[in-house]
């Protein structure tokens, strides 16, 4: 692990058992299966990944929510797997969450004083401090003055303003690293940006870390610089995100990128060519690759029998897919540059 | 427009909810026609009454009515003067259907899917008896491309794409004129999305079915769209041919609404709408985008009139009329 490294996670593997009349172990759910990344000190990254390929997991298990069932994480040099009392207590305070549904994540019955000094109550910032910290972060997501909005429950904002409460609440502890599970898909249009921007300003200033979890790829560009792929609880691809654009390499990856319209009116002419089916069940994973039962580029007796480990066709662009092994020249891999 | 192809005419619809602090104007006087053949999206955030214009021209209404009035002239007939009971036997679900938000959700559990898919054939008396009726729920499984198989399945049974399908199938069976799509794709995959896409597509170019597709996701409206219409504080701010709206927007809020729209491959510095919709309790009597606008004038305290300004454009603005 290197000086500048924030976090750094090795083979991360959370899986849920599953139990047959209350004690009979019928299997796992593997929600997240042999993940390793780092990420670097103000640093943003992005998790894209459709619903079910674990990406909420993944956050869950980096926030300590849910234990992991192997591998390694660190957060700036702290062990963070199997984490308990103080050492838990410190990752709390130091990776803030923002969670979908800014409306569900919020308690109703508190107003916004109250919802922002919870967390200084619990990690017991002196009371002096309290009272200016709630209004550094209440300034810093733009709910100006802050008198006008202390007093005031979550029902009396709207969903952006909302979205922006939980945001504060995650910054107010001064933490290190910030996971946003989907912060933007529950608002408008016309407000996702403005949420985005104003995550990506606190990014930027408090130099923090920011792991941004989402489904839809046409906001990643707006938002960091590098992207991660998930497909079937594995990290297929991580690239930069305008290489991930321009280049990708992973047919899922293709796929998606196909499969995403930017407003044109073309779009209505053409019928988009996407793999057919669904991702498959995280109980019974297929073997091998596990895109091969849509993926058009299958190859008989290698895809389905043997996991493809991450190839490096491309500098700092990673891909876990057969196509790119040594002297394999397909798809625009140029692997013998990099290996 | 020619009155032959005309399919839909919606004149001055107005529906307003009663609710504890007075009406509120969820559809406040819309107006728009479409023709047979080309699919109509309707754009616009949340809480600016688009689902409640499909439940306003299928008469989908809540007990809370307080005003509806208007035209709505279907294949040249005023469907507003037709009884409840006349409507629902010649109009819903025969000439109009609607795959409702969140519709997937909706398949009762407990009854396998080809059971209700077929239904409104026996409602509607189409077919005479349930094995016929089956015979035509294979068919629309086909058409909306789900195996055959799956008509003796129960909807937990499948995937959340395959289930949407199977709403999509039910609205298609008595063959309406005009199918309205709620979010059809909303909670779905990308990938899902743009197979269910596909499908309609499809559906459209080979039975020319008519769609309204009423959705907040503008990327993805592009997918179907052949006429663009937004709406903003229960009215129509602008309706145009898809081309010209996707590249050039008229009205300001539909300008700002585009800039705000994220593209993948374009380069370019996003733009968000400061400010809130207006309350619909007490809408502004002005433009109701007015307050927002930054191309506000004088003029804007008086409701501009929605009119065509050449090119088949119809917009709601000052500044083009």
């Amino acid at each position: 692990m290197t000086e500048g490294t924030l976090l750094s996670v090795r083979n991360l593997r959370t899986w849920y058992e599953l139990r047959k009349w209350g004690f009979l172990r019928a299997g796992y759910v593997r929600a997240v299966d042999g993940v390793s990344f780092d990420l670097g000190r103000r640093e943003a990254v992005t998790i894209v990944g459709e619903s079910g390929s674990g990406k909420t997991t993944l956050a869950k298990t980096l926030l300590g929510l849910v234990a992991p069932t192997d591998g390694e994480m660190d957060v700036a040099g702290r062990r963070l797997d199997g984490a308990k009392g103080k050492a838990l207590s410190w990752i709390r305070s130091n990776v803030g969450f923002v969670q979908q549904d800014p409306y569900g994540a919020l308690p109703p019955f508190m107003n916004v004083r109250r919802i922002l000094s919870e967390p200084l109550d619990i990690h017991k910032v002196a009371k002096h401090e309290r009272e200016q910290r709630i209004r550094d972060v209440l300034k810093e997501v733009r709910l100006i003055p802050a008198e006008d909005y202390l007093h005031k429950y979550p029902h009396m904002l709207s969903g952006g303003q909302q979205q922006r409460l939980v945001i504060a609440r995650s910054l107010v502890l001064d933490p290190k690293l910030i996971v946003a599970d989907e912060p933007v898909s529950m608002l408008d249009a016309s407000v996702r940006v403005e949420v985005l921007q104003l995550l990506r300003n606190v990014q930027e200033e408090h130099e923090l870390g920011v792991i941004y979890i989402t489904h839809d790829l046409s906001t990643v560009r707006y938002f960091s610089e590098f992207a991660f792929v998930m497909y079937a609880a594995k990290l297929v691809e991580k690239a930069e995100v305008k290489e991930l654009i321009h280049n990708p390499l992973h047919p899922y990856s293709q796929a998606l990128l196909t499969a995403i319209s930017d407003p044109d009116a073309e779009n209505a002419k053409i019928i988009k060519e996407v793999p057919a089916g669904e991702p498959p069940s995280l109980v019974h994973p297929p073997p091998g690759c596990r895109f091969h039962p849509r993926c058009k580029h299958f190859m008989d007796g290698l895809c389905d029998v043997e996991e493809p480990p991450a190839f490096v066709p491309v500098s700092g662009h990673e891909v876990e897919c057969w196509l790119y092994r040594e002297g394999e020249g397909a798809q625009g891999g140029t692997s013998e540059e990099s290996a | 427009m020619s009155e032959q192809d005309g399919l839909l005419q919606v004149e001055d619809l107005k529906l307003h909810f009663r609710t504890r602090l007075g009406p509120v104007q969820a559809v406040d006087g819309v107006r728009f026609s479409l023709d047979r053949g080309p699919a109509m999206v309707v754009v616009g955030e949340s809480g600016c009454g688009k689902s409640t214009l499909a439940r306003a021209v299928l008469r989908l209404l809540p007990r809370n009515v307080h005003t509806y009035t208007g035209q709505v002239i279907l294949n040249g007939t005023d469907v507003m003067k037709l009884g409840e009971e006349r409507f629902r036997r010649r109009i819903r679900w025969v000439k109009m259907s609607l795959v409702a938000q969140a519709a997937m959700n909706s398949l009762n559990p407990v009854v396998k899917v080809g059971v209700q898919v077929a239904e409104p054939l026996l409602v509607h008396r189409q077919v005479g008896n349930k094995r016929e009726a089956l015979e035509r729920a294979r068919e629309a499984f086909r058409l909306v491309g789900v195996s055959t198989d799956f008509l003796e399945r129960y909807p937990f049974e499948l995937s959340g794409g395959m289930r949407q399908r199977v709403v999509l199938a039910m609205a298609l069976i008595a063959n309406p004129d005009l199918v309205f799509l709620d979010e059809p794709t909303s909670a779905l995959d990308v990938l899902t999305q743009t197979n269910i896409m596909n499908v309609l597509k499809g559906i459209k170019r080979d039975l020319g079915m008519t769609f309204i597709l009423i959705t907040h996701d503008i990327a993805t409206s592009s997918e179907l769209a052949d006429r663009a219409a937004v709406m903003y504080g229960g009215q129509l701010v602008e309706l145009s041919d898809a081309g010209q709206f996707f590249t050039e927007p008229l009205h300001p809020y539909a300008e700002r609404l585009m800039a705000s729209v994220p593209t993948l491959r374009e380069d370019r510095e996003l733009d968000f709408i400061p400010g809130q919709p207006p309350s619909l309790l007490n809408p502004p009597t002005g433009c109701r985008f007015a307050e927002r606008c930054p191309s506000r004038f004088e003029k804007c305290d008086e409701e501009p009139p929605f009119e065509d300004v050449g090119g088949g454009r119809w917009v709601k603005c000052w500044l083009h009329v």
